[in-house]
């Protein structure tokens, strides 16, 4: 799949020039944990372009990210998600010793650190649901939305292939 | 193939973390966190002793500290591994 990631003109530069360079911060602890992030569509980095261009200068990259049954680890699988949510359980008994706060993504990067069994994915595949975001006319009381959207988490350079900037 | 050991491999985990007492899985994640860290030490440390160069030093740290780093912003902590390998190749 293509995925589109929007961010600082520098580290997206980086990220063209150099092939081991991904850029991860060490603020993404709320969504999925430690990784690169990239949208499935281009339209939905545009509004972190936004935001980052009241910072300076921005840009979108995107890249070419292989994703396969057995790299990723799919959490917007309903079977998968549901089993993940039974480990977390467990986990958020050491709240407040091992991690600090309860988001989600510094629990799901202590999973990955404790086991072995995880470190096969390379990618963390999520989905959310964004209740402000405005759409189209024509799906307005229908069961259709716009409002929820794919996004991946690339935990280490292996899936990247083909990058590109693209605004 | 690849959903089932998917759910394999939770169900496995869920099963180790199930039949630990609290304080037991406290230690275990506390210790998976530390050798993590420790992991990552030893290896930019082989590498500091096999390689004189600093940039392809820098690059072989990124290569074997492992598949969850590539390389990692420097500019805002000094508890990442990779910024405690900046900080010693600069200081070397």
């Amino acid at each position: 799949m293509v995925g589109y990631h929007a961010n600082d003109e520098v580290r997206c530069n980086k990220f063209l020039q150099e092939q081991k360079y991904l850029i991860i911060s060490e603020k993404d602890t709320e969504y999925l944990g430690t990784g690169m992030y990239f949208w499935e569509h281009k339209c939905d980095a545009q509004w972190w372009l936004q935001k980052k261009k009241e910072q300076g200068k921005a840009c979108i990259v995107k890249a070419d990210i292989r994703i396969t049954d057995d790299n990723t680890l799919d959490l917007t699988d309903s079977d998968i998600a549901e089993k993940m949510g039974k480990l977390i359980k467990i986990i958020e008994k050491s709240e407040g010793k091992i991690f600090c706060s309860t988001k989600s993504g510094e629990k799901l990067d202590c999973i990955f650190r404790t086991y072995s069994e995880m470190s096969k994915y390379e990618i963390i595949k999520g989905r959310r649901y964004y209740e402000t975001k405005p759409e189209s006319s024509f799906l307005w009381g229908t069961q259709l939305t716009t409002k929820v959207n794919d996004f991946y988490c690339v935990k280490c350079i292996a899936p990247i292939g083909e990058r590109e900037k693209v605004a | 193939m690849g959903k089932q050991e998917t759910l394999d491999i939770l169900d496995k985990i869920y099963d180790q973390m199930s039949s630990m007492a609290e304080d037991e899985l406290l230690n275990y994640l506390m210790e998976g966190s530390e050798s993590y860290k420790r992991i990552i030490e030893s290896q930019i440390l082989t590498v500091k002793v096999e390689s004189s160069c600093i940039e392809s030093t820098l690059n072989k740290a990124i290569e074997t500290a492992g598949s969850y780093i590539s390389v990692k912003e420097t500019n805002d902590s000094v508890s990442s591994p990779i910024s405690r390998n900046d900080q010693w190749a600069k200081a070397a």
